[in-house]
């Protein structure tokens, strides 16, 4: 399945689940810590995510369990995900790769548009 | 813990703005997610999300659903509104050609033209000035046709002259 729109919440989210599974806040402190606190998932974006995530297929729920009388719900990463996640991080180094190309010091500028 | 009390109540009431169904799988999830993320991010921070994402769902939901189905009593009513507003519409134009076509008659009587030496009729100057009426009302767009009758040695003349209204004109082009 292909996926035209892949956020970056949802790849930092599909990121942080590659170690194995972990709760919705461990989701939250990890993308937290992965994007050098870029991404800060809140309680009502991180519970949307996951949900469509696992809609998707590209996350599994795993358990649930009671921690310090709250609750928690882990999440795996299933297989789509992960090529999911692969094809888009091979995108962008691919884009990235393509700008740095064209932006670099000393890029030739192409013949007529200089 | 005690401290956390009003936060914990202002999460569960931002859990509210999630549809009902939401809520009652997921309610004290919700709520608790918000409290871990509180701890590093804030309460307010948490129960703007809280309510964006379920003001977000409620909306979703509703693009999702389907239209409604009609029952037989509501296909009914609707089949009995069209055609009643048919009806009305077909009423109204039906009313508006009959009430805009205005009608008039002109008449007129001349002698015999084999008996020459007859005197018109009194006040009548023979049919030519009822025929320059006729023409008058053709000019101004009446519609006029004209009948002939020779009965009893004298030639009388009748127009039928109609005139339509642009609304007429309108519906049979």
């Amino acid at each position: 399945m292909y996926h035209a729109h892949v956020t970056e919440q949802t790849l930092f989210i599909l990121a942080s689940l590659t170690s194995g599974e972990l709760h919705g806040y461990g989701i939250a402190r990890d993308v937290d810590e992965l994007s050098e606190g870029r991404v800060r998932l809140t309680a009502g974006t991180l519970y949307g995510a996951l949900n469509r995530l696992t809609a998707e297929g590209l996350v599994a729920q795993t358990r649930e369990q009671v921690v310090g009388g709250r609750r928690r719900r882990y999440y795996r990463l299933t297989g789509e995900g992960a090529a999911v996640l692969d094809a888009e991080v091979a995108r962008l180094h691919s884009m990235a790769a393509s700008l740095r190309a064209r932006t670099s010091v000393g890029a030739k500028p192409r013949p007529g548009l200089a | 813990m005690s401290g956390r009390e009003p936060g914990r109540r202002l999460l569960a009431l931002c859990v509210l703005a999630y549809p009902r169904a939401t809520r009652e799988r997921d309610r004290d999830y919700l709520s608790d997610l918000g409290l871990d993320l509180a701890e590093s991010q804030g309460f307010a921070r948490q129960a703007w999300s809280l309510l964006g994402g379920g003001v977000k769902e409620r909306i979703a939901i509703r693009r999702r659903r389907r239209p409604r189905r009609l029952t037989w009593a509501g296909r009914a009513v609707a089949a009995g509104l069209a055609l009643t507003a048919l009806a009305v519409a077909a009423g109204g134009l039906v009313g508006t050609a009959t009430g805009a076509q205005e009608v008039e008659q002109f008449a007129c009587v001349e002698a015999d033209s084999s008996a020459t030496s007859q005197i018109p009729p009194a006040g009548d100057a023979g049919c030519a000035a009822t025929a320059r009426l006729v023409t008058a009302r053709e000019q101004d767009g009446w519609d006029c046709t004209a009948r002939v009758d020779a009965a009893g040695g004298r030639q009388s003349t009748t127009w039928d002259c109609v005139l339509e209204s642009e609304a007429v004109t309108w519906l049979r082009f």
